[in-house]
């Protein structure tokens, strides 16, 4: 019972934080200074999601690099400056990924 | 405003779908190791199978669920599991903040159905397409949606029933297929060096603040590279 209730509760709190500023009451124009703060959230989001998955950092200051992730992430990075679809890149990224971790691996 | 027909290069329901299914289908396959230890790590903590379930069809946030099923095997009270809801979800609040004026014109059914399923990846596939068609496209984030949302729960469902036979999904390195589509769609975005200085602030912050704000740092690297971006982009106008 208890487990359906927090249930419920996370998807509140989950769903409130994804609908509030699409609230006609938190609604504002966007001046064209706020766009171009916004313009750079989409980079900055994804660098912040997928950055951390490939390096940490102990609390004692020292930084670990996953090295498979970080060699793979750099193929991909190169396979998305030739300007190929998305899909592709992600594609090959991804084999290159099990190449070099079959590589390490044996 | 009534929400715009599907654009020329996607004419036609079958062919948004496929525009769509196209555009997720990496991030969805990059998520599934992810609902199906979602489904496992649920059973774990002490749901029911249906409750384990309805935990991803309600909840729909992979962070935020392995985190509270973490907690609540740990012996977590439920204040505690929902303060840290919020945390790890807060990036949501910048998801609905950057695209709150394509949608807010729109009939309340679609704001709600589009904020249910406003996920990193779906936020991901929509400013791309934004970005690439020079407009926000509805249907094309709807249908990303509902897909995402599909394999997210069948992932789960896979979990619940056979989440024993399935040790070390989560150490096959699939989840390397995240950092490969945020790499693919972030690099071809980096055309000035504001963008960068942007990106690569966010890079350093989000890593620097992990071991001590570990449900918020994405939003504290997030907010510094777009402030970076900002500043410089506003300064080199200036200048």
């Amino acid at each position: 019972m208890t487990l359906w209730v927090l249930i419920l509760g996370m998807a509140l709190v989950v769903y409130l934080n994804r609908f509030s500023f699409f609230s006609r009451s938190l609604h504002f124009e966007p001046g064209p200074r706020l766009q171009s703060f916004l313009h750079f959230s989409t980079v900055s989001v994804l660098t912040a999601v997928w950055v951390p998955i490939v390096f940490g950092l102990g609390t004692d200051g020292r930084l670990t690099v996953n090295g498979v992730y970080a060699l793979s992430a750099l193929c991909v990075a190169g396979l998305a400056l030739l300007r190929v679809n998305t899909l592709l890149v992600v594609t090959l990224g991804m084999l290159c990924f099990f190449a070099i971790k079959h590589l390490v691996d044996a | 405003m009534s929400v715009s027909a599907p654009r020329p290069e996607c004419t036609g329901r079958f062919t948004a779908f496929t525009c769509a299914f196209r555009d997720i289908l990496p991030l969805s396959l990059a998520v599934l190791p992810w609902g199906v230890l979602c489904g496992t790590m649920a059973i774990k903590a002490g749901f029911s199978p249906l409750q384990a379930q309805f935990f991803s069809l309600l909840v729909f946030a992979g962070a935020a669920q392995l985190s509270a099923s973490t907690m609540l095997a740990g012996g977590a009270g439920a204040v505690t599991v929902l303060g840290s809801t919020f945390a790890i979800t807060s990036q949501h609040l910048l998801y609905s903040f950057t695209i709150q004026r394509h949608v807010i014109a729109m009939p309340l059914r679609w704001r709600a159905a589009l904020a249910f399923l406003l996920t990193d990846e779906l936020f991901a596939v929509t400013m791309r397409r934004a970005e690439a068609e020079g407009d926000f496209d509805a249907w094309h984030a709807l249908l990303a949606g509902i897909i995402f949302y599909a394999f997210w729960n069948l992932a789960t469902l896979f979990g619940i029933l056979g989440g024993q036979y399935l040790a070390g999904l989560d150490h096959l390195g699939l989840d390397f297929a995240i950092v490969a589509t945020f790499v693919a769609m972030t690099v071809p975005a980096i055309r000035d060096r504001s963008m960068l200085a942007a990106a690569l602030c966010s890079a350093v912050v989000s890593v620097a603040s992990q071991p001590w704000f570990p449900d918020l740092h994405v939003v504290i690297g997030a907010l510094s590279g777009m402030v970076t971006g900002f500043a410089l982009e506003q300064t080199r106008k200036a200048a």
